[in-house]
C-alpha cells in the first residue's frame, strides 16, 4: 500500500495514540485492528464507585471511508451488554454524538469517554422502555435508527 | 587514467553536443554532434580500450549515412589522448560537402550555432539533453532559482520558472525568432519582475511564511502570522504591477478581523512607495517585526508529531498541497485548529442532507462558536 487515504491516515494516528496513551479503563484489541483497520474492538471497564464496577464490556467501532466526516458505527458486542436505559439488549446505543451530533472533531477516544461517562452517571440498571419492540424491528445498523433523544440526564 | 567524470567534464566544457557512456566492459561510447568553426558532424565514437585510443571505431554521418573510420583510414598521433583526438578531428576528417537543406526547413541560421554562441556565458548555466532535443537555461545571475526549458530546434516552450499568469509561450512565438532572442526575452522578463521578487524576498526571510510550502518562484501569494490566531494573506495578481495589483486579506476570529481591517484600510491610504511591501506592512500594523516561531526551547518538534499544531479534523499538519491548519473559531478558549479544506468538506457533508435541520455552516465543529467568514480566503487559491 503506497499512499493512505485521509481517513486511513487519521485512523492510523488515532490508533497509535490509543495504544501509546490509552485513557483510564480503555484498552484496544490490537489483534482485531491488525486484520482490518476499519473495524476496532475496544474493551472498557466499568468505573469504580458506579453501578458497573468490576464489569468488562466490549465495543465495536466500524468506520467507513468518509470518516471522520461520517460518524463511526458503535455498538456493544460480546456476552456482557450493559443494562442501561440507553443501551438496547442487541448492543445498540442511543447517544446523540453517534448520529446527529457527530462532529469530525470527535474521535474514538472521545466517544469511548462519552460512553464511559454515560454508564457512570446511571442511577438504575434497566433496559430502555421500548427494548423488546426495538430489538425486534430495528435495522442492523444503529445509525439507520431515527433516535428520539428524550433524556439527557443519564 | 581518465575516469568517466573526467570524460564528462571534458565533453561538458568543450563539446556540449557530445555525451559519453561507459560500458561495464570498460569500453566508452561517445555520441552526439561535434562542432568546429563552420562544420557540424553527428558522430559516434567507440573506444574498446578506453582511455587508450587504439582499436577505435568512429562513425561519422555524411549525407545521411554513417561512414566508418578506424586506424586503417584515419591517422592518429601516438601520444594523443581523447581530448587531442577530438580537437584534431575536424582537421583530419575529409572535408564535408555542405548539405543542401531546403530553405523553408531551416530556421534562420543553425540552432547549433546559436547554442554554441550562447554557451560560454557565465551569467547563466546552459544544458542540452542527450538527444539534443531540449535546452535548459538556469542559475541566472541574481535570479538563481529561475530556469527556462525549450524544445530544440522548434523553440517550443517546455517549462519555466515564472508565474503561470505570464503568457511566456505566447510571447515567445510572437517575438522570439531564434534561441538568443528567446533567451533575451526571458531575461528581460526577469528584469521586469525584479520588484515582484524583491518584495517577496524580504517577506520570505523576515516573516514566518506558512503557505505556500515549499515556496517557488511561480507563487504569487504569501500567508504568514500577524499575531496569535490572525494571519495575513498577500496576493500579487499581476507580477508586473506589484503594488497596483496587490491585495491583502486578514484571516482570523471575527472581531479581530473587523478591527484590523480598519487598520489595513488606513494603512493602504498612507502607503509609502519608497519602501517595500514588508516595511509598509510593519509600519501599517505598528510592528517591529512579524511573529516568528519560538524555537528557543530547544530544537523544533517535528510539526507532524506535534499534537498542538495538527488539524483537529484530519489529524495531519501539512497537507499534500502545502496547507497547514489555520482556522480557529471566535471562542478564544477553544483549542480547535483546522485546515480550511477539511472544514469545507465537513460543511458540505452537512449540506448533503442527513442533518438537514440546523445546518451548522459557519459553526465550530468543536465548541459550536461562530467561525469567521474570513477563512474563506484560504480556500480560493
Amino acid at each position: 500500500m503506497s499512499s493512505k487515504s485521509p481517513s486511513e491516515r487519521r485512523l492510523h494516528k488515532e490508533l497509535m495514540s490509543l495504544i501509546k496513551e490509552p485513557p483510564p479503563g480503555v484498552t484496544i484489541d490490537t489483534e482485531s485492528v491488525q486484520q482490518n483497520l476499519s473495524e476496532w474492538k475496544i474493551n472498557i471497564k466499568g468505573f469504580e464507585g458506579t453501578l458497573y464496577e468490576g464489569e468488562d464490556f466490549q465495543l465495536l467501532f466500524k468506520f467507513n471511508n468518509k470518516y471522520p466526516f461520517d460518524s463511526p458505527e458503535v455498538t456493544f458486542i460480546g456476552t456482557n451488554i450493559p443494562v442501561h436505559p440507553h443501551v438496547y439488549s442487541n448492543g445498540h446505543i442511543c447517544l446523540s454524538i453517534l448520529t446527529e451530533d457527530w462532529s469530525p472533531a470527535l474521535s474514538v477516544q472521545s466517544v469511548c469517554l462519552s460512553i464511559a461517562s454515560m454508564l457512570s452517571s446511571c442511577r438504575e440498571k434497566k433496559r430502555p422502555p421500548d427494548n423488546t419492540i426495538y430489538v425486534k424491528t430495528c435495522n442492523k445498523n444503529p445509525k439507520k435508527t431515527k433516535w428520539w433523544y428524550h433524556d439527557d440526564s443519564v | 587514467m581518465e575516469s568517466n567524470e573526467d570524460v564528462e567534464r571534458l565533453l561538458c566544457q568543450k563539446y556540449p553536443g557530445l555525451a559519453a557512456e561507459l560500458q561495464p566492459s570498460g569500453a566508452c561510447i561517445i555520441r552526439g554532434v561535434l562542432g568546429s568553426e563552420d562544420t557540424w558532424r553527428r558522430l559516434k565514437l567507440y573506444l574498446p580500450h578506453h582511455p587508450a585510443l587504439h582499436g577505435f571505431q568512429l562513425y561519422v554521418q555524411e549525407s545521411l549515412e554513417y561512414k566508418l573510420y578506424t586506424s586503417a583510414n584515419l591517422k592518429l598521433q601516438d601520444d594523443w589522448l581523447l581530448e587531442d583526438f577530438l580537437d584534431h578531428l575536424p582537421k583530419i576528417l575529409p572535408a564535408q560537402k555542405a548539405p543542401t537543406v531546403p530553405k523553408e526547413l531551416c530556421r534562420e541560421g543553425n540552432i547549433y550555432y546559436d547554442i554554441l554562441a550562447l554557451y560560454k556565458s557565465n551569467e547563466y548555466c546552459l544544458q542540452v539533453d542527450e538527444a539534443c532535443s531540449m535546452i535548459r537555461f538556469s542559475e541566472f545571475t541574481d535570479f538563481e532559482q529561475h530556469y527556462l526549458e525549450l524544445k530544440i530546434p522548434s523553440l517550443l516552450l517546455l517549462d519555466h520558472s515564472l508565474p503561470d499568469c505570464v503568457s511566456l509561450g505566447e510571447m515567445l512565438t510572437k517575438s522570439a525568432g531564434n534561441l538568443e532572442e528567446a533567451l533575451n526575452l526571458f531575461r528581460k522578463l526577469l528584469e521586469d519582475l525584479r520588484p515582484f521578487y524583491d518584495n517577496f524576498m524580504d517577506i520570505d526571510e523576515l516573516c514566518h511564511v506558512l503557505q505556500p510550502s515549499p515556496i517557488s518562484s511561480k507563487h504569487k501569494t504569501r500567508l504568514f502570522p500577524l499575531k496569535d490566531r490572525v494571519y495575513l494573506k498577500l496576493t500579487i495578481a499581476d507580477p508586473f504591477a506589484c503594488i497596483a495589483s496587490m491585495s491583502l486579506k486578514i484571516i482570523g476570529p471575527t472581531e479581530e478581523v473587523a478591527r484590523l481591517r480598519h487598520v489595513l484600510s488606513d494603512g493602504l491610504s498612507n502607503w509609502d512607495s519608497e519602501m517595500n511591501i514588508h516595511k509598509n506592512l510593519l509600519r501599517m500594523f505598528d510592528l517591529c517585526y512579524f511573529p516568528m516561531p519560538d524555537w528557543s526551547d530547544g530544537p523544533k518538534l517535528d510539526e507532524e508529531d506535534n499534537e498542538e499544531l495538527r488539524c483537529n479534523i484530519c489529524f495531519a499538519y501539512r497537507l499534500d498541497g502545502g496547507e497547514v491548519p489555520l482556522v480557529s473559531c471566535d471562542n478564544a478558549k477553544c483549542v480547535l485548529k483546522c485546515h480550511a479544506v477539511c472544514l469545507e468538506e465537513w460543511f458540505k457533508t452537512l449540506m448533503d442532507g442527513k442533518t438537514f435541520l440546523e445546518v451548522s455552516f459557519g459553526q465550530c465543529p468543536f465548541c459550536k462558536a461562530k467561525l469567521s467568514t474570513s477563512f474563506a480566503a484560504l480556500l480560493n487559491d
